[in-house]
């Protein structure tokens, strides 16, 4: 079980005779890769306790860090992907943040970008994929699309036609 | 001499008794959910006696970027502090290219901040950083009005963050000016696609907005809608409400706008004031597959749970009534980018180069709040 995203949401109180105050709530968000279900729970701060629990598609769940290094992962053990890569394939490491939520600036990172696909037959039409961007310093790594598909575990490498 | 010397410090002392009255007569401020860097406070003009003032908290989260939690204006230190926006910000960027293939949702990885700095937020220009990502600007803003030889400039207060999201930036913005306006805007930069680096695209940034006018009841949206009578010379203005919830296309003919009125909320003249919020596309407003992305303007009732733009439709299926209750606002703009040489160029394998600042937003307008034009003698 992963813990995907926790934060304060301040819910309007229900009677508007009362204050303006708003209720202090957490939202939680959990995913489970296995299966791929997730969860948003919300909880009221001062009682302590789970008000509502909505259960969640693997579409619905926001993708996070933990996401992008399992795509990583699977795309180091894809042949055409290293051949891409070249020697510094290794090199690269998974964009990380500060406590502040600010990007930690890195040599060589690998970051992603949730793609969707708009054609039915396409497997990212309803799998949870990631289409992957490798930087060195300023500049991305050109040529084709890596995509990780985490739903089939396996990974997509495109070229496109040149316009 | 002495007796002038004592009409001197009487009137001194007179001044300062009526300074503190006014001051004192001021509306107090009200609770904030806030504190420190994340409660702004701010007044105008900058210089010289308050006329009017905003007070909003401001916060970052992963994937939205940052966003305004709640706000407050007072048109006067006399008036009443106005409820304004409950929570705003941007639920989706949505960016399919030409090809029909990729399709990003780039809200829906929690991207991080960039780093923002001395360099992004200049002091000479007003700014002030915060915890390292986001930018305070406080500064001119033009001319506020001219009339002939008089000439009022205003100024506004600016927030900003950018997202990281892998190869683009994009600059969430968010003004309060002087005169009572909010806008909100999204930049797309940074670097072209590195693997469609000349594909045309699309980024489609889609707002959020939970406007609570005077709080959160009592509420309710029109359809700004100006009507020519071609052929004949007349024009008409209406404001349809909107009863149920719905999504609808803005007409640039109609001049449409979203307006938000409280049924408890007029001005000194008696007039029912409203908030209107009005596209400031460039260039255009897209459409693609997605249903989504079919609608400009969408209408909803307040549901804490409904935070994505993905499912708006299902959000208005079936549809809620939205009159004289608690209304959430969804816009969306778009940025139509067509690859120029000047974005870059492929290096060793690597693509090179960067893509100029390219805008979209939209404008929230306060109409019949104030009796009269703020800042005009």
């Amino acid at each position: 079980m992963r813990l995907v995203l926790v934060q304060v949401v301040a819910l309007k109180p229900e009677s508007a005779t009362e204050s303006a105050r708003p209720v202090r709530h957490a939202e939680v968000v959990l995913f489970q890769p296995q299966g791929e279900v997730g969860a948003r729970a919300l909880v009221n701060l001062a009682s302590a306790a789970v008000e509502q629990v909505i259960r969640l598609d693997g579409s619905q769940v926001p993708m996070t860090r933990e996401d992008l290094a399992d795509a990583f992962q699977l795309a180091l053990r894809n042949e055409e992907v290293l051949k891409i890569l070249g020697p510094t394939a290794k090199s690269y490491q998974v964009q990380s943040m500060s406590l502040t939520g600010t990007a930690t600036p890195m040599e060589n990172s690998v970051t992603g970008l949730r793609v969707r696909s708009s054609d039915e037959h396409d497997p990212c039409f309803k799998h949870r994929c990631l289409q992957l961007a490798f930087r060195r310093g300023r500049d991305f790594l050109s040529g084709p699309m890596i995509i990780a598909d985490l739903t089939a575990k396996r990974v997509y490498v495109e070229r496109k036609k040149q316009q | 001499m002495k007796s002038s010397c004592a009409r001197q410090v009487f009137f001194l002392l007179l001044a300062e008794i009526v300074l503190s009255l006014l001051a004192s007569a001021q509306t107090p401020p009200p609770w904030m959910p806030c504190s420190g860097a994340n409660l702004v406070d701010q007044s105008f003009p900058t210089a010289g006696p308050e006329v009017t003032h905003w007070r909003l908290c401001w916060d970052t989260v992963p994937g939205n970027g940052l966003l305004i939690r709640w706000a407050y204006f007072r048109k006067s230190p006399t008036s009443n502090w106005l409820f304004l926006l409950w929570d705003a910000r941007l639920s989706e960027i949505f960016v399919p290219y030409h090809t029909g293939s990729p399709r990003y949702y780039d809200v829906e990885y929690m991207f991080p901040l960039t780093p923002v700095g001395a360099q992004d937020c200049p002091a000479a220009v007003g700014g002030t950083v915060f915890g390292g990502n986001v930018c305070k600007q406080v500064h001119d803003r033009g001319l506020a009005w001219k009339s002939d030889n008089d000439v009022r400039r205003g100024e506004e207060l600016i927030l900003w963050s950018a997202l990281a999201a892998a190869w683009y930036n994009y600059v969430i913005e968010w003004t309060f000016r002087d005169d009572g306006v909010v806008i909100g805007r999204v930049g797309a930069t940074s670097s072209n696609s590195p693997s469609d680096p000349w594909e045309t695209h699309m980024h489609n940034p889609i707002w959020r907005l939970d406007v609570d006018l005077n709080g959160w009841p009592n509420d309710s949206v029109a359809l700004g809608t100006h009507i020519e009578s071609l052929p004949g010379p007349s024009a008409t203005d209406m404001e349809p409400v909107f009863t149920v919830e719905a999504g609808l296309p803005w007409d640039p003919h109609a001049f449409n706008s979203l307006n938000v009125s409280d049924k408890f909320l007029k001005n000194g003249k008696g007039d029912q004031a409203e908030y209107q919020l009005i596209p400031l596309p460039t260039g255009g407003l897209s459409r693609h597959l997605e249903a989504f992305t079919q609608q400009d303007f969408w209408v909803t009732h307040y549901n804490w749970t409904e935070m994505s733009a993905r499912d708006l439709l299902s959000y208005i299926t079936p549809p809620e009534p939205v009159a004289d209750t608690d209304v959430v606002l969804w816009y969306k703009g778009s940025i139509h980018h067509h690859p120029r040489d000047e974005d870059g160029e492929i290096v060793n394998g690597y693509w090179h180069g960067v893509a100029l600042v390219m805008w979209t937003g939209f404008m929230f307008k306060p109409h019949d709040l104030f009796d009269r034009t703020p800042f005009y003698p």
